[in-house]
């Protein structure tokens, strides 16, 4: 599974790489101290499936970068990994494409884990804004497909790629779309992503990869 | 009619002042005089014109009216001239002719009065009698004008009718001078109540100013107190910042070894976590420094010390950084002598140095001290001129902040803390010298330091500073009375290195029972607080009255500006944790010296 890393924290990169490779089989990981050159290197890397981001970037705030990474490259899943952990901050991050958000201040065994949630294809957002969200019903019966959509969702895809992915017209990833939102009690994307982490979808990239 | 002349000059002496007054009220009603002139010299005609030659009245009219025209013409030049006049010369000018128009009428008083009958001798007598009472209103209050005014129509006029009634020139010479002096003290009265009022405007005027200069100070030092609140708000973001980001790569290193990570990852975890240590060191020391600095609790020492060598010993520090970047490391060190304070010339001198080898890629770095004679009072200048690539004019400004770093908006850690030139400008302050920037783009940039020489400056200095280091501290005994046992051991291993016959103790107990069977120590290193709410130099002081005098040194991780100053109260040396091994040495070395 290869993996980038933007951050312009080389000690921090670092570290990650470490940790990535530790708890990850088969993990390569690439590095980047900037968009230009996050962008520059998924371009040249078709296969790869995770960008690991940071916010704070020299001369450029993290959520243009994750629109711009969208756009050049929907089927890369962005995790922000960042110094900060508002609920608006991260909600912003959703909103713009990302799937799991994963603040620099967790303890260190909440970032291991948090990162093994996310090597196995999961959402990982932090507690507080899912307490946000209380009004989650209990139990959540989801139809194979409806977990299908809801993960394709979660990566951040767009409709059209959904329904290449899952070899369905774009009109039944609509509807199937819909069926979800009302499964989830979720009005948009960024809701249904945070009840994804919620269930804890735990299903392996691989299986898609 | 209130002349702007009067608010010439603000600070001018009443007296000046009053001139200018009188100058400006006067020139008014001088250009109304060539009409009012018109007037008398008409109603005279109509009254004498049939006993005297006409030709003879009409000239004596044109000199008259003549000389008002000229008097009005003045007057409106110094009106026009407004502050520009000088107001003496201008008074005198206005003295000379009221003098002059005065005569003008005298002189029609010796033509005509000798031609005319009695009665209209009477009556002509009245008129021109009457003439310098109406001078009082148009003199405005002037003695001299209506004095040269008044005299000059009077004295002739009197001496005429005198020869003319030879019996009545007495009466007529006596009532004509009283009548002068009644009429100069009513003008002098005037001159006194124009006085008061310029004198009360005066007053007035100044409250007003008084009144904005203090509006504008306090608006002044609200908006530095506003300044200085957003500057402390700024450094605190940024400290928050650069700490948080080592902590947070910190955590992600402690996780990785939390998860076995593979044995040969664990030696770049190793170097990478050293490095992050040591950035979170020199970020909380610099920032430990500039709240000593700005706490107020950092004295400095003003002792006479030779500038050259000093600054020569710091040079030695960084040659070898230098040549690690490939810079030539110059020093153009003249012997300069200074009063100040070693630590913090040494500690401007290298942040000065460190900085410019962190800016340069190629070329060097020169640091240079001398002296500068350019100023009466004799300068000492240290200067360290790099060839690196320059500081922006519009930056030069801000490069003296808190975090302010050229080129490093991502705050590389790798280039430092951004905090060595605010620390330096802190210790220009308190030392009492100054600190310029030069800098050219592409070329380089000049940090100068100057600060007043000492008399006597060339004199060949000693090498205390080198001596100090290469000192040697074998054999020498130390306690150390910490409560930390972590403290406790490193201590003892360091001062062991350095030959140093090391004993600890963790308790004040232990601490009296150290001293009761070894006696006093070489040097006794204690910790400010102990177990127990034990104050370090209390315990100190009662070691010291019951074994006799030995030298101590406090240590503390407080920051307080309280704890340090209660330490400092205690008369001990103080060193504040985590203590580089270097200062260590360098303090130990100072107090107890070489064997």
């Amino acid at each position: 599974m290869k993996i980038l890393i933007v951050d312009d924290h080389a000690l921090f990169r670092a570290g990650l790489r470490m940790l990535l490779a530790t708890i990850g089989r088969n993990v390569i990981c690439l590095e980047s101290a900037s968009v230009a050159d996050a962008l520059a290197l998924i371009a040249q890397h078709a296969d790869l499936q995770l960008c690991l981001l940071d916010l704070s970037l020299k001369n450029e705030h993290g959520l243009g970068a994750i629109q711009r990474i969208k756009q050049s490259a929907p089927q890369v899943a962005v995790i922000v990994v960042s110094g900060a952990d508002d609920s608006a901050t991260i909600r912003s991050c959703i909103d713009a494409g990302a799937m799991s958000f994963i603040p620099k201040s967790v303890a260190p065994e909440v970032l291991t884990q948090a990162l093994q949630h996310v090597l196995s294809g999961a959402v990982y957002l932090p507690d507080q804004i899912m307490s946000a969200m209380e009004d989650m019903p209990d139990r959540v019966q989801l139809t194979p497909r409806q977990h299908q959509v809801l993960r394709c969702l979660s990566r951040g895809l767009p409709t059209k790629l959904i329904a290449r992915e899952l070899d369905l017209s774009e009109h039944t990833v609509k509807d199937h779309i819909a069926m979800l939102f009302q499964a989830l009690g979720a009005s948009n994307r960024t809701e249904a992503v945070i009840k994804a982490s919620q269930l804890r979808l735990q299903e392996s990239f691989a299986v898609h990869g | 009619m209130k002349s702007a002349p009067g608010n010439a000059d603000q600070r001018a002496e009443p007296g000046r002042e009053m001139l200018i007054e009188v100058i400006g009220l006067h020139a008014q009603a001088m250009l109304r005089m060539p009409w009012v002139q018109s007037c008398v010299v008409l109603g005279i005609g109509l009254c004498i014109l049939s006993f005297i030659d006409v030709r003879m009245f009409v000239a004596w009219a044109a000199l008259t009216i003549g000389v008002e025209f000229l008097r009005a013409r003045y007057a409106k030049y110094v009106l026009l001239r407004g502050f520009d006049v000088d107001p003496r010369h201008t008074h005198a000018v206005f003295v000379s002719l009221a003098a002059a128009s005065g005569a003008s009428v005298a002189v029609g008083v010796v033509l005509f009065l000798p031609r005319l009958p009695l009665l209209y001798q009477a009556l002509y007598g009245v008129i021109v009698f009457a003439i310098p009472a109406a001078g009082v209103a148009v003199a405005q209050s002037s003695r001299n004008v209506l004095a040269a005014y008044a005299m000059c129509i009077l004295l002739p006029s009197a001496a005429t009718w005198g020869v003319v009634y030879p019996t009545q020139a007495i009466g007529v010479g006596a009532l004509s001078i009283l009548y002068c002096a009644v009429i100069i003290l009513v003008a002098a009265d005037g001159e006194k109540l124009l006085l008061r009022s310029v004198t009360i405007r005066n007053q007035r005027d100044q409250l007003v100013r008084d009144l904005e200069q203090r509006n504008a100070d306090v608006r002044a030092a609200m908006g530095q107190a506003e300044q200085s609140a957003k500057a402390r708000a700024r450094v605190l973001a940024a400290a928050s910042h650069d700490l948080r980001q080592p902590l947070h790569a910190l955590s992600v290193y402690s996780a990785v070894l939390a998860s076995k990570p593979a044995p040969d990852l664990l030696n770049e975890v190793s170097v990478n976590i050293d490095q992050i240590v040591r950035a979170l060191g020199n970020l909380l020391n610099g920032l430990l420094d500039l709240s000593r600095l700005s706490a107020g609790n950092y004295v400095p020492e003003h002792q006479q010390l030779t500038m050259d060598t000093l600054i020569g010993g710091v040079c030695a520090e960084f040659s070898q950084a230098a040549a690690q970047k490939g810079l030539v490391l110059v020093q153009d060190l003249k012997p300069v002598r200074v009063m100040g304070d070693a630590v913090a010339l040494g500690r401007i001198a290298r942040n000065l140095i460190d900085n410019a080898i962190k800016y340069t890629d190629a070329g060097q770095v020169r640091v240079a001290t001398g002296l500068d004679d350019s100023r009466p009072a004799q300068q000492a200048v240290l200067s360290v001129r790099d060839t690196g690539k320059g500081i922006p004019a519009a930056e030069q400004g801000k490069i003296f902040e808190e975090f302010y770093q050229l080129d490093n908006p991502g705050r590389d850690r790798g280039k430092g803390v951004g905090l060595g030139l605010a620390i330096v400008q802190r210790l220009c302050e308190l030392i009492g010298a100054k600190i310029q920037v030069e800098s050219t783009l592409g070329e380089g940039t000049e940090f100068r330091v100057s600060m007043p020489a000492a008399l006597g400056a060339a004199v060949a200095s000693a090498h205390e500073e080198s001596a100090a280091n290469s000192a040697s501290l074998a054999g020498r005994r130390v306690y150390v009375v910490d409560d930390e046992r972590d403290i406790r051991n490193s201590m003892r291993a360091l001062l062991g290195v350095w030959g140093v016959e090391a004993s600890t103790a963790d308790s004040v107990k232990d601490a009296e029972a150290l001293f009761a069977q070894h006696g006093p120590p070489d040097l006794l290193i204690v910790d400010l607080r102990l177990a127990d709410e034990e104050h370090g130099s209390h315990l100190a002081d009662r070691l010291q009255k019951r074994h006799g005098a030995f030298p101590v040194l406090i240590i503390t991780g407080e920051t307080s500006s309280d704890a340090l100053r209660e330490a400092h109260e205690g008369g001990y040396a103080l060193l504040q944790k985590p203590i580089a091994a270097e200062v260590l040495r360098r303090e130990i070395v100072s107090m107890i010296g070489a064997s």
